[in-house]
């Protein structure tokens, strides 16, 4: 994985796993850990999405708990906050774009609205 | 001090009380003394011609780059150096394995306690990290760029263990202890006090108390650290250059940690780009760096960068204190007692207990105190290593005595400038014991008119004025106050200095001193001393220090020391010289020494009536009169020449007192500094236009401190400010214009130059003065630094910090 914080590019080696899918709370947990392949720092997340229902629409709540060392935890906390807000924002369109795709394919259910 | 290290050197002349001093003030009969002369290092640093650590590329250089643990606190399972090592230019790479098993660790050349050597730091990590930033394995490559591509490439595997990031939680029995062979967290401890505390709290009419913090901020020369390191092959002379504030003391400690003999290690100073008490203490590169000089065989150069710096060049200031303060309805100071939690980061450094011990030494200040009593905690944590950064202890100590201060002239309904007037001590009780000590030194204020200094402050500023000002409408938003700050600084550690005065033939005069310059104008300072007397123009002057070379001993440059020990060691030999001159004249021209003086390269009659005596033939006379001088001199013509050793163990005490008016934004939290006055007594300046310089940028290093600059920490231990993205030092738009008013009513009677140190005073109480007038502002006690926005804004809709 390669991430771009301002000036600096960091490649991790990472392995993530899903250590909670509960159908009946309808949460999902995951759980990620990262190396630096270039260098001393180290990475772990775990992210925890919760689909809530709003009549039509449904929203998903996410919670990211990150630790990060090296390189990326000196360099600017406020760039590396902006940058997951836009990774998730992006991921939000996107996931969005592709259920609508989808849907106008199957028929008219209404897209997701995307946060 | 001790000075065991760089050995006990003789001692020529010691301080005794006034009546008895062995010297008369030096009397300006060049002129040279107080006049404020151009600097004589300014040429060579504003023609952009002067050598730093980093210009130096000796023939067959290789770079060395240190790979340093990205965790707070954890095990090394193992280092794998295998893929780095493999990488093209690279030369070497070491850890801790590499390193002679029998390698003690950086010692502590000051302040120490018995059982404080378990919490110091060997140059590289062996089984635990104790702080981001810890250095684990040393990378060297025929160019930087190799070297750090390589250093990505050491795979070292750490088990994470707890991170302790405050003191507080330090001292917790459930906390991790982060030296499992000391077996707690308390690296130091011990307790300063006189009289009965408990007595003095009992009668008192008021007991005022708090918790008051300092945040952990760092000294941040402009010029990282730079070390460069070589051996001749030849000769076995391993030169390292880049030393700084103190090359002979390190010299000493190199060379133990090295067993390699101090004779065969030089030590050289190039331009220094500011120091401020962390640059130039013996860091774990300082080994390294010549380690692998050693191990290679080639030259090896170490050019900190900043974010290192950040997280590796020692912090400072970081302390608790729980302080109450008793006293009388009518306003007289009963007691004070405090116990201060001094974090200390991962190891115990170079200082030992300096940093806390000057605290506790000087918390009582300028005031008259019954009964005080200050219990230390020196305690470790998973931070960066903590040590001295102008006004050690003091800015700390100041910030919290005079924030009290302030807090009962509240209490009281009083003036916070009577308040200090009624208990300041009074300049016919000089010289005043406080009671304290440091470092098992007592502390005895040698001379002082602390009230005298208060008045002309206040008139030099028009406290008046700036007490109507206050009472305007500033606007909805805005919001005025006034602080005052009063404080003595200690000037002249470290018991001795050395220096040696040349004349040649041609009436230049060279000054060798065993001070060393981080860019504070000693070259100027020390030439205006030997020039006043000797009898020659300062410009005629040549001083040379920091070369271990050319000048056999010295102590270096801190604690505001150099002028002080530095200065009267070149005074005492200039003088001899000139006196030994002037008799070996007049035995020639049949005269009294009295009826003569040096002029240019000649020895005339004052009268101008007769003959004169060159320089040259003078000089041809002292050495048949006896055998040339042990230390070679620089080019190998004669001279004459006299050695010093200037020695006093006490140190003297210069005060101040910082006012400044503040107006600030409670929506933005914007402080803006609306004036900035420091009035400073040094007993003499030496030359008035610099000793104003340094408190200018004291100031400004002050201001950083009390608005902007804090090293903070995650809850993990991740330091979150190891850029200047984050780290915010003060600029042109922070900074107020700072009125000085220098004074010299009271010289001390401890050198005979009269002097008193004038490197620390502008910083010693800028968080003090500036949080008084915050508090004073926002009508709420503030209680811990930096005042940044969001501070200032907690401040101003809660009430609390925050």
């Amino acid at each position: 994985m390669r991430v771009k914080l301002g000036p600096v590019t960091l490649d991790y080696a990472w392995t993530s796993r899903l250590d909670l899918v509960d159908a009946e709370q309808r949460m999902a947990v995951v759980a990620v850990e990262g190396r630096e392949s270039h260098g001393q720092g180290a990475a772990s997340a775990t992210i925890q999405s919760h689909l809530i229902a709003e009549g039509e629409k449904t929203r998903v709540h996410v919670e990211t708990d990150v630790t990060v060392s090296g390189r990326p935890a000196q360099f600017g906390r406020g760039i590396m906050q902006d940058v997951s807000v836009g990774i998730l924002d992006d991921f939000a369109r996107r996931l969005s774009r592709l259920l609508a795709e989808r849907d106008a394919v199957a028929g008219d259910a209404p897209a997701p609205e995307s946060r | 001090m001790k000075s065991t290290l760089a050995g006990e050197p003789r001692a020529e002349m010691t301080a005794q009380p006034v009546d008895e001093a062995p010297w008369p003030l030096l009397t300006s009969g060049v002129g040279l003394i107080g006049a404020s002369v151009l600097r004589k290092e300014d040429a060579l640093l504003l023609s952009g011609s002067r050598s730093f650590a980093d210009d130096l590329h000796p023939a067959r250089l290789v770079h060395a780059v240190v790979v340093r643990s990205p965790v707070a606190h954890a095990r090394i399972r193992s280092i794998d150096v295998g893929e780095a090592l493999a990488q093209p230019g690279v030369v070497g790479i070491f850890t801790s394995a590499d390193l002679p098993p029998e390698l003690p660790p950086i010692p502590m050349r000051m302040f120490s306690q018995p059982g404080m050597e378990r919490f110091l730091q060997r140059p590289l990590a062996s089984d635990t990290v104790r702080y981001s930033g810890d250095p684990v394995a040393v990378v060297v490559a025929e160019t930087r760029y190799l070297a750090e591509d390589a250093a990505e490439l050491v795979a070292i595997d750490y088990e994470e263990l707890e991170p302790i990031v405050t003191a507080d939680r330090a001292l917790e029995p459930s906390c991790s202890v982060l030296h499992p062979l000391a077996g707690t967290n308390l690296a130091g401890r011990f307790v300063v006090e006189y009289g009965d505390v408990v007595a003095a709290f009992a009668a008192a009419d008021l007991v005022v108390e708090a918790r008051l913090n300092v945040q952990r901020h760092a000294a941040v020369p402009l010029e990282t650290r730079g070390v460069v390191a070589e051996v001749d092959e030849r000769t076995g002379l391993l030169t390292v250059t880049g030393a700084a504030k103190i090359p002979h003391v390190n010299r000493s400690i190199l060379s133990r940690l090295l067993d390699w003999p101090e004779r065969d290690i030089r030590f050289v100073e190039l331009g220094v780009g500011g120091g401020f008490g962390a640059r130039g203490e013996f860091y774990p590169e300082d080994y390294l760096v010549p380690f692998c000089s050693l191990r290679l065989g080639r030259p090896v150069s170490w050019i900190e960068d900043r974010e290192e710096h950040l997280r590796s060049c020692n912090h400072s200031r970081e302390q608790i204190h729980e302080i109450g303060l008793a006293l009388t309805a009518d306003g007289r100071f009963l007691g004070l007692r405090n116990r201060l939690l001094n974090d200390a980061g991962g190891y115990v450094r170079t200082h030992g207990l300096v940093v806390p011990g000057m605290t506790a030494a000087l918390l009582p200040g300028a005031y008259r105190w019954p009964a005080y009593r200050c219990d230390v905690h020196h305690v470790v944590t998973t931070k960066t290593p903590a040590g001295t950064y102008r006004a050690p202890g003091r800015f700390e100590a100041n910030f919290v005595r005079e924030r009290m201060i302030d807090m009962a002239a509240r209490r009281l309904g009083m003036d916070p400038v009577e308040l200090r007037r009624r208990n300041l001590v009074s300049s016919d009780e000089m010289p005043y014991a406080t009671g304290t000590h440091a470092d098992g030194h007592p502390v005895v204020y040698d001379t002082g008119d602390y009230e005298l200094l208060l008045d002309k402050g206040l008139e030099h500023v028009d406290w008046h004025e700036l007490r109507r000002w206050r009472a305007e409408d500033a606007g909805p938003r805005r919001r005025r106050g006034l602080g005052v700050a009063m404080f003595v600084e200690k000037s002249g550690i470290g018991q001795w200095e050395y220096a040696r005065v040349e004349l040649t033939r041609s009436g230049r005069a060279r000054v060798y001193s065993g001070g060393a310059s981080v860019g504070q104008g000693v070259d100027t300072v020390l030439a205006q001393i030997c020039g006043e007397s000797l009898g020659v123009r300062y410009q005629d002057v040549d001083v040379f220090h920091g070369d271990t070379a050319s000048v056999p001993e010295g102590m270096g440059a801190f604690g505001s020391r150099v002028t002080v020990l530095g200065g009267s060691a070149v005074l005492t030999a200039a003088t001899t010289l000139r006196e030994r001159l002037l008799e070996t004249a007049a035995a020639q021209l049949g005269a009294m020494p009295g009826e003569l003086e040096l002029v240019g390269s000649r020895v005339v009659r004052r009268s101008g009536s007769g003959e004169g005596i060159g320089l040259s033939r003078l000089i041809e006379l002292a050495q048949e009169a006896e055998p040339p001088n042990r230390v070679p001199t620089g080019d190998g013509l004669p001279v004459i020449s006299e050695e010093a050793h200037f020695r006093s163990d006490d140190m003297t005490f210069p005060y101040g007192v910082h006012y400044a008016a503040v107006e600030l934004d409670i929506e933005t939290g914007q402080v803006d500094v609306h004036r900035y006055c420091v009035a400073y007594d040094v007993g003499r300046a030496v030359n008035p236009v610099l000793v104003e310089g340094q408190i200018v940028g004291g100031v400004a290093q002050g201001i950083g401190g009390a608005l902007l600059e804090e090293l903070a920490y995650d809850d993990s231990g991740q330091p979150v400010a190891a850029s200047f993205m984050d780290y915010l030092l003060p600029t042109a738009a922070e900074v107020p214009r700072v009125e000085v008013l220098v004074t010299e009513d009271a010289p001390t009677f401890r050198n005979p130059l009269g002097a008193k140190g004038a490197g620390e005073g502008g910083t010693a109480a800028v968080g003090a003065a500036i949080a008084n007038a915050v508090s004073d502002a926002l009508g709420v006690e503030v209680t811990r630094l930096p005042l940044s926005p969001s501070h200032v804004v907690a401040l101003a809709t809660t009430g609390t910090g925050g």
